[in-house]
């Protein structure tokens, strides 16, 4: 029991916006914009099972502010840097709808994050130019207990 | 068609205007090294293998009774580059003129294990020194189902000197350990 797994990997958040975009930031407060597992919260505790539970963020772990006016979307992707098993599953999901003059569609419901680019919301209707703060939780679950 | 034009004529403002920025949330997960081994069985825990005598004046004792009730399961994560097996060993004195031998199935099951991995080197003669049997493990889990999850493990007697048999009952135990390579 002395051997340990680090796995690591960055989310990319893809911010497209069909105007010019005054600024987008991603942050979680003082931590930064990092979401760490150090410990699960979960172990096999029988042998021959695999893990069945997952790991969940915090409702609120991560702010993404836009500052654009209209037809802007997120999307989301993977790109592994270290370690990462292919068996981890990541999903993500918009835990509110933020702050501001905006209608914004979809990304309620956890959606895979995979290597390709997958659009997360979007916003399409509003011409007013203002500051926006959304609010979104990642899963990670793992499927099958096999690493390298 | 002028609408047409119009129309096209904004998206194509919309495009040129189109800008991608990424920011980057890193994201990590320490996952604990996990090495459990149990022992299953459609029947007995405590297998007994006769010997039985010959009816017959001048015949050998050459019928022995096997088991094959017992399976064994595990569950193994394992760190980059790393990798387990499993090993048997009895604790006791054999009896005499006999060794027991063990024979492991191919897996069995519904579980999952790291592509290439945890092979059955071979059957084996179990003594007080621990043998390799399944060696390879990396990440695995084999289910928890008695008969149908794991590798069926079936005990057998064969005679290693004729001369020094000797009547009686002996209890041993077996051991069996999952451990770094």
């Amino acid at each position: 029991m002395r051997a340990y797994l680090f796995i690591l990997f960055f989310l990319f958040l893809s911010v497209v916006c069909f105007s010019q975009t005054t600024s987008v930031a991603i942050t979680n407060g003082s931590m930064g914009a990092t979401w760490s597992i150090p410990t699960l919260s979960s172990t096999i505790t029988k042998a021959g099972k695999n893990y069945e539970h997952v790991e969940t963020s915090a409702l609120s772990h991560t702010y993404l502010k836009v500052t654009s006016i209209a037809f802007w979307n997120v999307s989301v992707q993977q790109t592994v840097s270290s370690n990462w098993d292919p068996s981890l599953k990541l999903f993500v999901r918009r835990s509110g709808d933020g702050t501001g003059l905006v209608t914004i569609s979809g990304g309620t419901a956890f959606l895979p994050v995979t290597s390709g680019n997958t659009l997360f919301f979007q916003d399409y209707l509003d011409w007013v130019l203002d500051v926006k703060i959304f609010r979104f939780s990642i899963k990670s679950r793992d499927y099958r207990f096999c690493f390298l | 068609m002028r609408y047409v034009f119009t129309l096209s004529l904004i998206f194509n403002c919309f495009s040129s205007l189109a800008q991608t920025v990424q920011p980057i949330v890193n994201v990590s997960v320490t996952m604990p090294s996990v090495a459990l081994i149990d022992l299953l069985s459609t029947g007995s825990f405590n297998p007994n293998l006769k010997v039985v005598a010959p009816t017959e004046a001048g015949n050998a004792v050459n019928t022995f009774a096997s088991n094959s009730d017992n399976w064994l399961i595990f569950t193994s994560a394992v760190a980059a580059g790393a990798s387990r097996s499993i090993k048997g060993n009895i604790t006791g004195t054999l009896p005499g003129g006999l060794r027991l031998r063990l024979d492991i199935s191919p897996y069995v099951g519904s579980g999952a294990f790291t592509p290439g991995s945890c092979f059955v080197t071979s059957n084996v003669y179990l003594t007080t020194t621990p043998t390799s049997f399944i060696d390879t493990i990396k990440g695995a889990y084999t289910g928890i189902n008695a008969g149908s999850s794991g590798y069926k493990l079936k005990y057998s007697l064969e005679v290693q000197s004729y001369g020094n048999i000797r009547s009686g009952l002996t209890a041993i135990t077996v051991q069996y350990t999952i451990a770094d390579n």
